[in-house]
């Protein structure tokens, strides 16, 4: 479809949905990134009995002939109901799952501004002030998303752990294969890792909403911090730990390995911000439990991207050096493995 | 056989100064020296991670024959391996070093789980081999301990 013919669908959708006798689409361009979905960026003029109001728009798409309408609605389900939670999510307008307007499942939200590279959130001065804020923030928002009612709602749907065993082994379950299928090379630490996490597994204290991938690079932030949480499509249910482990994984402290929590903090002030805001008790031995599983799930992770390097033209540099980055997710795990936790 | 004081490149062929090393130390440095200041953006990053695959890659031809050497006679001693020497040809010490990984993996994932805890020639074995990989790597992180 050429993009002008997108836009003028887009516009007669929008028109059809808010009953606007006229919508112009200003702007459509292509945002970067999302390789499972297309992200377009649409402004919009909608005018209705002589008022006209402009808006910013994200429309996620899902690539032609590859057609979810099952995972556009759970999408759309998760950010309506954080957003009724209290979690800062972009706005969700419209959900359509008929591929006769766009071509495949489309979901058409709120535009927040804002800044997602973690490293300049991290070091530019623009963002001292946010970097004081996020820690109590990202506290507050993810203990409001394990607060998230999930029974009895769409959210149902979604990848859950069976009922009588730790929600961990259902992690690691997902984990093992992918690096079983995917690494090229044989990773004794991994092998370890996998058997260790298995013989140390607990069943969780509650089982709750897990946004599954809640780290720098996943939320919008301005200079005074936190805006919005987006990238929900690893969420299920299970252990609220699992996420607070995952934002302590080494990869995303860039370098600031004195502030375990994303570069932004030490474990203490932000276990402290989200026992303040949940009302639950953090089991700190359990808490680095989720940390390791989650350096491991990391690992799996760089070996993944290994596999599309080997498997795509081989130009990327970028892609070709993660693999010998793997070695250091190993020294993470070796180290907490012997440290228990240390 | 390598024979002390000749660099690799003057072993296997004869091919006149500048060595591999040498030359890969020139389009690193100009990578770096030139190239990475005068772009900025994706560009940039991308240029500047070209040059640490080319750091990468110096050091391992450096370091990776006397590595693989080390981490052959470890294995060797861990899975009881009636072998004293190993193979002469470094591509059949690799050879058997992935063999023999290959093997403790299978171990690591049979094994009854207190004997792996108790295993200190395993963990040390692994402490040994990530850090090994990582002096090719990424030095620095070691340096950082």
């Amino acid at each position: 479809m050429e993009q002008a013919e997108f836009a003028n669908r887009v516009s007669s959708y929008i028109a059809e949905k808010t009953g606007a006798p006229r919508v112009d689409v200003l702007r459509l361009e292509r945002l970067p990134g999302g390789a499972s979905r297309e992200t377009w960026g649409v402004e919009v003029r909608i005018a209705t009995n002589g008022e006209q109001k402009s808006q910013s728009l994200i429309l996620r798409r899902d690539p032609p002939g590859l057609h979810l309408p099952g995972q556009r609605w759970q999408e759309f389900e998760l950010l309506r109901l954080a957003h009724e939670a209290g979690v800062p999510v972009p706005r969700v307008y419209w959900c359509e799952s008929d591929p006769s307007y766009l071509g495949a499942a489309f979901l058409i939200m709120e535009r927040v501004e804002g800044e997602t590279i973690p490293r300049r959130l991290l070091r530019d001065e623009a963002y001292r002030e946010a970097r004081r804020a996020l820690p109590q923030q990202l506290a507050r928002a993810l203990a409001a998303i394990h607060a998230m009612n999930w029974r009895g709602t769409p959210l149902e749907q979604l990848p859950m752990p069976p009922e009588n065993q730790p929600a961990s082994l259902f992690e690691l379950d997902r984990f093992e294969q992918l690096y079983r299928g995917l690494s090229p090379d044989p990773h004794p630490v991994f092998e370890l890792a996998f058997r260790w996490l298995r013989h140390h597994a607990e069943r969780e204290e509650r089982r709750t909403l897990v946004h599954g991938d809640f780290r720098l690079g996943n939320v919008i932030c301005g200079p005074e911090g936190l805006r919005a949480v987006l990238d929900w499509e690893l969420a299920h249910v299970g252990d609220p730990l699992e996420d607070i482990g995952w934002l302590c994984v080494r990869s995303w402290r860039f370098g600031h390995d004195d502030l375990p929590v994303g570069g932004l903090a030490k474990r203490e002030e932000f276990y402290t911000a989200y026992e303040e805001a949940s009302g639950w008790k953090i089991d700190r031995r359990r808490a680095r439990y989720w940390e390791l599983l989650g350096n491991l799930k990391w690992g799996v992770i760089t070996i993944l991207q290994l596999r599309g390097y080997l498997d795509g033209d081989g130009t990327n540099v970028e892609r070709a050096s993660l693999g010998r980055r793997t070695a250091e997710v190993e020294l993470e795990l070796l180290c907490g493995m012997k440290g228990e936790y240390s | 056989m390598r024979v002390e004081g000749r660099s690799a490149n003057e072993d296997r062929n004869m091919q006149d100064r500048p060595t591999i090393d040498e030359l890969l130390t020139a389009v690193q440095s100009f990578l770096e020296r030139e190239i990475v200041p005068r772009l900025d953006g994706r560009l940039q990053f991308h240029a500047r991670v070209a040059a640490n695959i080319l750091a990468i890659v110096r050091r391992e031809l450096q370091l990776q024959p006397e590595l693989t050497l080390k981490e052959w006679h470890r294995l060797a001693a861990l899975l009881s391996k009636q072998r004293q020497e190993p193979p002469a040809a470094p591509e059949g010490v690799a050879q058997e070093v992935r063999a023999w990984t290959e093997e403790l993996c299978a171990w690591i994932r049979s094994a009854p789980m207190e004997t792996l805890l108790a295993s200190e020639a395993l963990w040390r074995h692994l402490e040994l081999t990530t850090k090994e990989k990582l002096a090719v790597a990424n030095p620095r992180l070691l340096s950082s301990e």
